[in-house]
């Protein structure tokens, strides 16, 4: 509930220019982060203790994950204004986690729990700071277009500046790259161990595997051959949304 | 005599029409248009959202011709004259007190795209100071100017437009904090010598900007600018490489061509490695083609897109205006009261004639056939002049008085009455027509 006030106050303090709603929107999303770790804490208590490996509880903690990535980052770029989809995004998270969708995920978990453990944990920290990235570049891309349609709001929207977006993203591809590939790499280990192999079939894998090659080029343009931060931003965005259907798409939808 | 203003704004043309009739030099046009016999006075106002000529003219219909014909033939150079319904559709005609109202808004920046904006009264005074030197400028628009000039001040000392001067540059500076984070590690570069650059400098650097630059046609100009603000001078040849360098680029520099164009910002941009650039170009003609605005990476901005953000800011400080324009009122009422006043001249000119021809005779009379010498004559003559000038005195500084008030010209035509003054000068235009019966005769 507490990641919900703060959507509506990011977005009351967005709509209304009213900085104080969005200041309002992080310290409810700080709250929010507070209560979400005392909730799964929390779960340690429950017979049987959820694994890290089941879907709704990966998910919820992704979702905490990068909110406190998001208030760590508050530290060093002035961001606040992303509390407008940081916020829904960690609602959705909770929301999708509170469902318990029943998703096989545990084979051979307990077999090699610490491979399994450090793939998910990695994965989920990579997909929690990408997921950043998706955000910064989104908020990007909306930025780029209020400022070239020279709207009355350009000169007053709530929004970071660009170059602080584009610095986010730069900070959160880097960073969420490597755990993403350390999250590979854990899981094709996982595999070997599991299989003698080192690459499993199925969607899963597959998908992923396209995600992390998205990344690569993204990555490489980014800090390589900088052209065009709207390019980098456009292809975060993109890239996310492969993502996200990679790890949990492919393992929900039918 | 009337009043008589013609012009275009930023509230009826487009920048791309604005740019057409932008006019440096006005002596040569005002000198031009004094030559005819309908226009008594003038002056041109030129500026980047308004070109303007103020008249005072006999015949306001001939000098309101004149006029729309000037702006098609005179103002726009060879080759970019407009369409005729573009121009009629962009040209405004005021007349008499709304004319004079006109000028004090303007003066006041209530009329301006950025209202409260401080420049516009320095451009109004050197337009004012321009035609003075060209002999176009009067005692009545003189007049009028100097009652603008002090209803500015007023408005600035009475009202709150002037306490958060909202400028072109002070959006800018609010524009460029929505592209970069910080201008604390930023460069700028400034292109132009002028008085814009130089508010949109000491803005820039109000604002922390790290590094300027100014680059000017004329470096020597650039060097005494960039000199007060702690910043680098260059000429226009360097402008490719100082492109690269900075992030924010604002332009304002005479010209008929672009001098940025999408080829070397593009290139600028490249060697840039994605860094975005925001380029504000408040150059009339512009400064910055169009095509920059399209590339990726780079937001243009110009006088017109500022128009949009910073209409905002007329809602915000409605109350301030509504007391600012109550000023402007107040003035046109004291401007419209002068020149009533100015009715009362023949009147009073009227009057004391017919006095001193009443004193005259009456001395006459009276010294006919008496031995007086000269020294009782003089005598005589300065005692009838005193009291003649001690009677006079009060009714007619009354009338003067008088005539600043709403119902002057009521107190005018009842002065007229009461000293018998129109029929006085009906009989003698009855002698007139009867002379002239006479002769026809």
């Amino acid at each position: 509930m507490a990641y919900l006030a703060a959507t509506a106050a990011a977005a009351v303090g967005m709509a209304g220019r009213i900085p104080r709603g969005v200041e309002a929107g992080v310290v409810l999303v700080g709250v929010g982060a507070l209560l979400h770790a005392f909730a799964i804490w929390g779960l340690h208590a429950e017979d049987p203790v959820p694994q890290l490996t089941d879907l709704p509880f990966a998910v919820s903690l992704m979702a905490w994950l990068s909110v406190v990535t998001y208030l760590a980052m508050l530290l060093l770029f002035r961001g606040r204004g992303m509390v407008v989809a940081v916020a829904p995004l960690a609602f959705s998270g909770a929301i999708f986690a509170s469902f318990g969708f029943d998703v096989d995920v545990r084979q051979g978990v307990d077999d090699h729990p610490f491979w399994s453990h450090l793939h998910v944990l990695l994965a989920s920290a990579g997909l929690s700071v990408l997921s950043l990235a998706g955000v910064a570049g989104l908020l990007y891309l909306v930025r780029d277009r209020q400022l070239k349609s020279k709207r009355k709001s350009s000169g007053r929207s709530g929004l970071p500046s660009l170059e602080t977006l584009d610095r986010v993203l730069a900070v959160t591809l880097a960073f969420g790259f490597l755990l993403l590939t350390a999250g590979l790499a854990t899981g094709v280990l996982w595999v070997n161990a599991l299989t003698g192999g080192f690459w499993p079939s199925g969607w899963h894998a597959n998908a992923t595997f396209v995600a992390w090659l998205t990344y690569a080029a993204i990555v490489g343009v980014r800090f390589w051959r900088p052209r065009s931060a709207r390019s980098a931003a456009s292809g975060a965005t993109a890239a996310f949304g492969i993502l996200l259907a990679a790890v949990i798409g492919v393992q929900v939808l039918p | 005599m009337k009043l008589l203003l013609v012009g275009m704004s930023h509230r009826t043309a487009s920048l791309e029409v604005r740019e057409r009739f932008a006019v440096e030099d006005p002596t040569p046009l005002l000198a031009k248009w004094l030559q005819e016999p309908c226009i008594e006075e003038a002056v041109l106002l030129s500026t980047c959202n308004r070109v303007e000529v103020l008249v005072w003219t006999a015949e306001p219909e001939a000098a309101r011709l004149r006029l729309r014909s000037a702006f098609e033939h005179d103002i726009a150079p060879d080759g970019m004259r407009s369409g005729t319904a573009e121009l009629d559709s962009a040209l405004y005609t005021l007349h008499g007190m709304a004319a004079a109202r006109h000028v004090f808004r303007v003066a006041c920046a209530v009329d301006s795209m950025v209202v409260g904006e401080p420049q516009i009264l320095g451009q109004v005074k050197d337009a004012y100071r321009a035609a003075v030197d060209a002999e176009a400028c009067g005692p009545m628009l003189g007049r009028l100017y100097q009652r603008a000039f002090a209803t500015a001040k007023r408005v600035r000392n009475e009202t709150r437009i002037a306490e958060r001067p909202v400028s072109v540059a002070r959006v800018a500076a609010e524009l460029a904090q929505q592209i970069f984070e910080s201008l604390e590690d930023k460069q700028a570069l400034l292109v132009g010598a002028g008085e814009m650059i130089e508010l949109a400098l000491e803005t820039l650097r109000r604002g922390g900007l790290a590094t300027a630059r100014v680059a000017n046609r004329t470096p020597a100009r650039a060097a005494a600018l960039a000199a007060r603000f702690e910043a680098s001078a260059h000429g226009l040849d360097e402008l490719d490489d100082l492109l690269e360098k900075s992030d924010v680029v604002l332009t304002c520099i005479g010209g008929d061509r672009p001098i940025l164009t999408s080829e070397n910002v593009a290139a600028a941009l490249r060697r840039r490695r994605g860094r975005a650039l925001f380029v504000i170009d408040i150059g009339v003609p512009r400064n910055v083609a169009a095509a920059v605005a399209g590339l990726d990476g780079a937001y243009v901005y110009d006088l017109d897109d500022l128009k949009v953000i910073a209409e905002s800011n007329v809602a915000e400080r409605r109350a301030e205006l509504d007391l600012a324009e109550s000023i402007v009122e107040e003035e046109q009422q004291r401007f419209e009261g002068w020149l009533g006043a100015l009715a009362a001249v023949p009147t009073i000119r009227e009057l004391r004639g017919r006095a001193e021809s009443i004193r005259q005779r009456e001395i006459d009379r009276a010294l006919s056939g008496t031995s007086a010498g000269t020294t009782e004559r003089d005598r005589i003559e300065s005692i009838t002049r005193a009291i003649v000038n001690k009677i006079l005195h009060e009714p007619t500084s009354r009338l003067r008085a008088e005539l600043e008030g709403a119902e002057g010209l009521a107190h005018l035509e009842s002065a007229r009455a009461l000293f018998g003054l129109d029929e006085e000068r009906s009989d003698g235009a009855r002698g007139a027509d009867s002379d002239s019966e006479e002769d026809d005769g």
